[in-house]
């Protein structure tokens, strides 16, 4: 025992370490060190742990493809979140706003009236709808019915008459997702009443029938005004989006209908039409897919200067707002109704 | 007992089968539209005095048609028929050239001024050449003629009918014998023709500058069984003065079947100074008046022939011949033209539409002639045209068969006044000579011959590679000649059997014509340069043309520029400018066009003129008159022109293999394809249903609506009750079948409840009450502000919410016209079948298998944490 140096021994750091130590201070041989199972497993010594594993070997490499996946698993992730929660604090929000400027139109002491004929530019608020058997109050419905428009909420399919004009006025809208404004719409039953607003007045519908493909379409009211709300529905929880068709439910005016100005556009681009998505985000995702990319290049960079503790303060932030504008695209890809 | 019995069942039997006769001769006697209007039948002689008896050596009974006498319009042409005369020789192929007068037999045809007594004589009978009227000889003192037994002795002295004195510019002119016929035109100046018309001859006159039409005497040729026709051109006193016939001054059609003089050659009748002495002259006179045809019957005439005078048409005015004449009275229609003077009032004009010429030629008389109406008048205009000048508010109504692209800027309604169209109208002889009856053409032969494809020329087919495998002209395409068998592979009228005769200005005519070229996926696809299964390709300035088009732009810009040498073509030499268009040379206007095709003048300016030869002054001209039985001309005209002018009309394509030819039912048939299309108010035709719909194969495809547009507010109001008078009348008595005054002529599918037209009768009644209240109305559209282009600025967002609704709530109080409700409204209820669920199906899965796999690689970075690896 050397007890006299015991005193002068460091703290031991880790035991199996420790007592190697000694060994070697004390054995005349230092070259005979035994480098003996660092990786802590139990040196049984066989003959297949000498050569390492592929993983070890190309540490790295893997760790990299790991790390690629984990990363498109929080992008697809994000743009979960995003489509059934974060748009519809983005729709909301757009909702407010158009409220208000709708509002403000249809005032009659306003110098400019809302939208009623024309080319009306695609976004602009058009219609105020109310339909308390279907959980809508003062919903705003904008001009245009691509998914680009459906952000703010339901859209009006630009070559049809506005709500209580001469003929079948169609509004479309989304059932699942960026707040689900239509979400109720499948509920709604024959009698139940719909009250619209626009520039031309109040007008009050009464739904006659919901139809799907195929179904024979509606009568002529003697009004000659037809209200249709498009979305898309489907049995089960996400029948939506798993079993999800599309789904007409047409009102009819009760009272008598307005004429409608001139220049109607007399055709849309395919992606107004129910149904379909708006293919002009590709070009926007693109974009987003690269500054996403940077973004990450960005953050690796920083996380290897600075460190996890300090980088996320920077990267955080960044990361949540490309995440958003990236998704905000991707559901522009997404069909119109659902 | 029995014998009552017998008697009673005698007097039964008798009755009724006089019953029956007189029922079917009743029947028989009320004429189909195609019975001749004029029939009549006479047996005639030509017989020769020998010593004191009547040698009768010819006698036949000639029946003669005549298909209208009544109602006649200028430049109509009529049908004259007839069987049983002496068949024809020394044929001439023109039956209205000078020539044609010496053909021997044949059956003259004229047109004569009637006399204060009803009757008619040579001196009022009209012909265009003073050799037709005048004969002498300088040798032979009894020509054929003197020797006439019929002949008056004035007729029969050596000089006839002379003018005394003489006019000094005749001296010296006429022969020893001489044999004038004056002529005495309408206003009683007599001309006296003579030799080269030395003697004053009718301005109108062949040798004098001429009339600007082909004159109408006819030389008829009679077949061989003795049967003949000819297409006879009338006049009025508006083409020709001199003769001078209307609705005042009565005339006559004179049919003279020439069975040659009937002679008295002693002159035994004659006044003793005109008898042949006898011997040689006796001789000399018996055999010229005798004699028979020099040709055999059928046979054309040769340069080496000579006819002989006796038998030819030339001695039409001899008594022998003009007592063997059929008169048939004629009648005139009340021409347009008599408008002009009845009355003083403004007269209400209508812009547009050559269709509806023939139509309102017998409405305008309706309107002027009626002192409690108004005088209106048919401006002819392109209907691009008249439906700006509507639009910029200097007509007050356009006759149109289109919807104006970009609106009227106000409110104008489409009343269908007539149902018409176009006709690809022919003049085509056959490879026999006679006129080829049976035309059948399909879009893309219609698409070969407007695009220029066809050479035309063999300098632009040997030097012009794009050409140079296309046939040379439309007789030498495969897909014409299985078409029509008949026509001479190879035609002389090249160039213009390589064109369509067409209008250089806008027209819906054209849009209508190139829509149907452009529905038919053949045509389509053929113009946009597959070439045909034989080979012919599309001209490359052609190539995708984008259709429908109202005006037909030449687009070629090729030269011969071999060809464009001195010798061939001076104008071209010196002046060079594409050649095809000059083969197409497109006319003014649809009538024009017509014209051409009833007078055989092909357009194509590709002659020369030169003044003396010298480069000075020359210029293109056109090819000219054809030569009757080697013509070829195609053009596209308006199909009520085709019944007054007799021109053929071509049978177009429906479906593959069947082709339909304009009448009464297939123009039915067309207007049963017909829907109201509310974005324009109009009944658009649906040209692509021609080729692809059973039910349109029976339609023709050149059926056009004609509509007046007339606006519905902005008028004056005496002008806006003047047009919905005129509308009334148009829907109603103005289509009543006829050819009276305010009827409506052949042409014309007659708009009425018959023809299953009264939705269209109640479409402009309800258009003239709107008109007439000036409204802003237009029926069948709810809002005619929605109609393309109607400007109501106003309602863009402007101005306040109040104000703003009752001014868009206070354009009419009647919203709707409770009868149109389905016409009003455009259902767009796309009830589309999008199949969400498989494509949401795979978006969630992959969704899900992603997150899956994410999480397995994080779980296996934090266990490589934890083992120490990274």
């Amino acid at each position: 025992m050397a007890s006299g140096d015991q005193e002068d021994l460091a703290e031991p750091v880790s035991g199996d370490v420790l007592v190697a130590q000694p060994q070697a201070l004390e054995d005349e041989d230092l070259g005979a060190v035994a480098v003996d199972d660092p990786d802590g497993e139990g040196g049984d010594g066989a003959v297949e742990d000498e050569r390492p594993s592929f993983v070890r070997r190309h540490a790295s490499g893997v760790f990299v493809a790991l790390a690629a996946i984990v990363t498109v698993g929080i992008v697809v992730l994000y743009f979960v979140i995003f489509a059934f929660g974060l748009s519809a604090v983005q729709e909301h929000r757009n909702q407010k706003q158009l409220y208000r400027t709708m509002r403000g139109l249809v005032n009659p002491a306003s110098q400019v009236a809302p939208w009623i004929g024309g080319k009306i530019p695609t976004g602009s608020p058009v219609a105020l709808i109310t339909a308390s058997a279907a959980g809508m109050k003062d919903l705003v419905v904008v001009e245009g019915s691509s998914s680009d428009q459906m952000r703010d909420g339901p859209g009006h399919l630009s070559d049809s008459p506005l709500p209580g004009q001469v003929g079948d006025s169609i509004v479309i809208g989304r059932s699942t997702t960026t707040g689900a404004p239509f979400g109720s719409v499948p509920s709604l039953r024959q009698g139940d009443k719909l009250t619209v607003i626009t520039g031309q007045g109040t007008f009050h519908f009464r739904v006659e029938d919901t139809r799907t493909a195929g179904s024979k379409l509606p009568k002529i009211p003697p009004s000659g005004s037809l209200l249709t709300l498009v979305t898309s529905t489907g049995s089960g929880a996400l029948g939506s989006l798993l079993d999800g068709h599309l789904l007409y439910v047409d009102a009819a005016l009760k009272g008598q209908a307005v004429e409608t100005p001139k220049g109607r556009p007399t055709s849309v681009s395919p992606a107004q039409i129910q149904g379909h998505g708006d293919l002009g985000a590709l070009g926007p995702v693109l974009l987003w897919m690269v500054l996403a990319a940077a973004s990450l290049l960005g953050s690796v960079w920083l996380i290897s200067r600075w460190g996890w503790r300090r980088a996320w303060l920077v990267i955080a932030p960044v990361v949540f707002a490309v995440g958003w504008g990236l998704s905000d695209e991707l559901l522009r890809l997404v069909p119109n109704v659902t | 007992m029995r014998k009552l019995l017998l008697a009673l069942c005698a007097t039964i039997v008798t009755s009724v089968s006089l019953f029956g006769i007189a029922g079917s001769a009743t029947a028989g006697a009320s004429t189909s539209s195609g019975a001749p209007a004029f029939s009549s039948t006479e047996t005639i002689y030509r017989q020769n005095l020998v010593d004191t008896t009547e040698d009768v050596v010819d006698k036949r009974t000639v029946t003669v048609n005549v298909s209208q006498t009544s109602n006649l319009r200028g430049r109509q042409e009529i049908q004259v028929s007839w069987t049983g005369a002496h068949p024809t020789s020394g044929i001439v192929a023109d039956p209205n050239s000078i020539d044609a007068q010496q053909e021997e037999y044949p059956v003259v045809i004229l047109e004569c001024r009637d006399l204060a007594n009803g009757e008619v004589s040579p001196t009022t009978c009209w012909t265009e050449s003073w050799s037709e009227r005048y004969q002498d000889s300088f040798l032979n003192p009894f020509p054929a003629y003197r020797s006439d037994q019929f002949a008056s002795a004035a007729d029969r002295a050596q000089v006839a009918g002379a003018p005394t004195p003489l006019p000094s510019s005749c001296t010296s002119l006429p022969g020893p014998t001489q044999h004038w016929v004056p002529f005495v035109a309408a206003d009683g100046t007599t001309y006296y023709g003579g030799p080269s018309g030395c003697a004053k001859q009718p301005p109108e006159a062949d040798n004098v500058g001429g009339s600007a039409l082909p004159s109408n005497e006819t030389f008829g040729s009679t077949g061989l069984d003795g049967s003949g026709s000819a297409n006879f051109d009338v006049w009025t006193s508006a083409e020709n003065a001199s003769l001078g016939c209307s609705t005042t001054v009565a005339c006559s059609l004179v049919v003279i079947p020439i069975m040659g003089i009937s002679c008295d050659p002693t002159g035994s009748l004659a006044p003793h100074g005109d008898q042949p002495t006898a011997g040689a002259q006796l001789a000399l006179a018996t055999s010229q008046c005798e004699a028979g045809a020099n040709f055999s019957p059928g046979q054309l005439v040769n340069p080496e022939g000579n006819e002989s005078l006796a038998v030819s048409g030339s001695l039409w005015w001899s008594a022998s011949n003009w007592r063997n004449r059929v008169t048939v009275p004629l009648s005139f229609a009340v021409p347009a033209s008599a408008c002009a003077v009845v009355s003083a009032k403004n007269a209400l004009d209508i812009y547009g539409s050559e269709l509806m010429i023939q139509a309102t030629s017998q409405w305008e008389p309706a309107f002027c002639l009626n002192s409690s109406l108004f005088p209106f008048s048919h401006v002819q205009t392109g209907e691009p045209e008249a439906r700006n000048l509507v639009a910029a508010g200097t007509a007050d109504a356009a006759l149109t068969s289109e919807a104006q692209a970009g609106g009227y800027g106000k409110p104008v309604a489409n009343a269908p006044v007539g149902v018409s169209g176009f006709a690809i109208s022919y003049e085509i002889d056959g490879a026999n000579g006679q006129p080829y009856t049976d035309l059948k053409l399909t879009p893309l032969l219609l698409a070969k011959l407007m695009t220029e494809s066809y050479p035309g020329d063999l300098a632009v087919k040997e030097e012009d590679p794009a050409l140079a495998n296309n046939p040379l002209n439309i007789t030498l395409d495969p897909e014409f000649q299985a078409l029509n068998p008949g026509i001479t592979h190879g035609v002389a009228a090249s160039e213009a059997a390589s064109e369509l005769m067409s209008i250089s200005s806008d027209s819906d005519v054209i849009e209508a014509l190139t829509s149907y070229i452009n529905a038919d996926p053949t045509a389509r696809a053929w113009l946009n340069g597959q070439p045909d299964q034989w080979g012919m390709v599309v001209n490359p300035a052609y190539k995708g043309i984008a259709l429908p088009v109202n005006t037909w732009p030449l687009l070629s810009n090729f030269e011969p520029k071999a060809y464009y040498h001195s010798d061939n073509n001076d104008c071209l030499y010196h002046s060079p400018v594409p050649y095809l268009p000059l083969i197409s040379a497109p006319l003014a206007n649809l009538e024009d066009i017509s014209e051409s095709l009833q007078f055989d003048v092909a357009n194509s300016t590709t002659v020369c003129s030169q003044i003396d030869g010298t480069t000075t002054g020359e210029k293109l001209v056109a090819l000219g008159r054809q030569t009757v039985g080697y013509r070829f001309l195609i053009g596209i005209t308006p199909l009520a022109d085709d019944e007054r002018y007799l021109l053929n009309a071509a049978s177009l394509e429906t479906s593959s293999g069947t082709f339909v030819a304009p009448d009464n039912q297939s123009l039915q048939a067309a207007t049963s394809l017909l829907s109201f299309d509310t974005s324009t108010a109009s009944w658009p035709m649906p040209y692509t249903e021609f080729s692809s719909s059973s039910a349109a194969s029976s339609a023709y495809p050149g059926t056009m609506v004609v509509y007046a547009a007339v606006p519905t507010s902005g008028l004056d109001s005496t002008v806006a009750s003047e047009l919905a008078t005129w509308l009334r009348f148009a829907a109603s008595s103005g289509q009543t079948p006829g050819l009276g005054v305010g009827q409506l002529p052949p042409g014309y599918l007659p708009i009425n409840a018959t023809d299953g037209l009264e939705s269209f009768v109640q479409y402009t009644d309800e258009v003239a009450d709107d008109v007439q209240a000036q409204n802003g109305q237009i029926p069948g559209i709810a809002d005619p502000s929605s109609i393309d282009g109607v400007d109501d600025s106003s309602s863009f967002g402007t101005g306040t919410f109040s104000s703003l609704s009752s001014r868009v709530r206070s354009a009419g109080n009647s919203v709707f016209n409770s009868s149109m409700i389905p016409v009003l409204l455009s259902i767009e209820g796309r009830t589309l079948h999008i199949a969400l669920g498989a494509v949401g199906t795979y978006i969630v899965g992959t969704i899900v298998l992603v997150l899956l796999f994410a999480g397995a690689a994080f779980g296996g970075i934090l266990l490589g944490r934890r083992r120490g690896i990274w």
